[in-house]
């Protein structure tokens, strides 16, 4: 039981660095935006896994629904950032 | 470019529906989370972002010019004013009773465990959460509004 636990949070931990590495890696912001999107969701599954419900909630609001709108609302005001 | 044109309006009906699904349970969870904050995970904050995120699914799903007549922003922005006063008032109501600044009285009305059961920390979890109900829709339709106004004068 505690094994599956671990292995559970190897990968969601995997998961962060991944996403966190794709942010980076994206030239198509909008792509860069999803990745950090999901970042904020894998974070948030590894706060309940850590027993602490109360940010997870706060994180999975914020982190993975109203920061990505923000910076896609940002993005389609600077239109892309690319043609200028 | 142009297929996704092709299915724009098949896309819009999509999101439409997923909208009116998702809103009311998104408000209704967000009540729970913000009236149950002395109970269960969660608080003012965390439900007040939850109840504010249905504005983002009503501009997704019906667009500006139905968020313009549902949403008034002077009206979230002055009570997301309020929220703040109502804040320090139940804070101060500790003041007021003897003790110091945002202690819990009238904590040993009900039973442990039901709604009624916390003095003031339920009501300042409330006006924590209609604080950034407000503050945090007032934010959205500022950006969204920002975005069509300078899109329509541009084209």
């Amino acid at each position: 039981m505690a094994n599956s636990i671990v292995i559970l949070n190897t990968l969601v931990i995997i998961g962060i660095l991944l996403c966190a590495f794709l942010t980076v890696y994206f030239e198509n912001l909008l792509s860069s935006i999803i990745a950090l999107s999901i970042l904020g969701s894998f974070t948030a599954l590894e706060f309940i896994m850590l027993h602490a419900p109360d940010v997870a909630i706060a994180e999975a609001a914020v982190g993975a629904v109203l920061s990505p709108v923000i910076f896609i609302v940002a993005l389609r005001k600077v239109k892309g950032g690319e043609r200028r | 470019m142009i297929s996704m044109k092709k299915n724009i309006e098949v896309k819009n009906i999509i999101v439409k529906c997923a909208a009116d699904k998702f809103t009311p349970v998104g408000l209704v969870l967000g009540l729970y989370i913000i009236l149950h904050g002395h109970l269960s995970p969660g608080g003012g904050f965390q439900g007040g972002v939850l109840v504010a995120s249905s504005v983002i699914l009503i501009y997704l799903g019906y667009g500006n010019d139905t968020l313009k007549k549902t949403f008034n922003i002077e009206f979230l922005r002055k009570n997301e004013a309020v929220g703040a006063i109502a804040y320090s008032f139940f804070a101060l109501v500790g003041i007021i009773f003897g003790a110091n600044f945002c202690r819990n009285i009238f904590y040993k009305t009900g039973n442990i465990g039901d709604l009624y059961s916390s003095g003031t920390i339920f009501w300042m979890n409330f006006s924590v959460g209609y604080k950034v109900l407000t503050g945090v829709g007032f934010l959205i339709l500022l950006m969204v509004g920002l975005l069509h106004s300078d899109s329509s004068s541009n084209h």
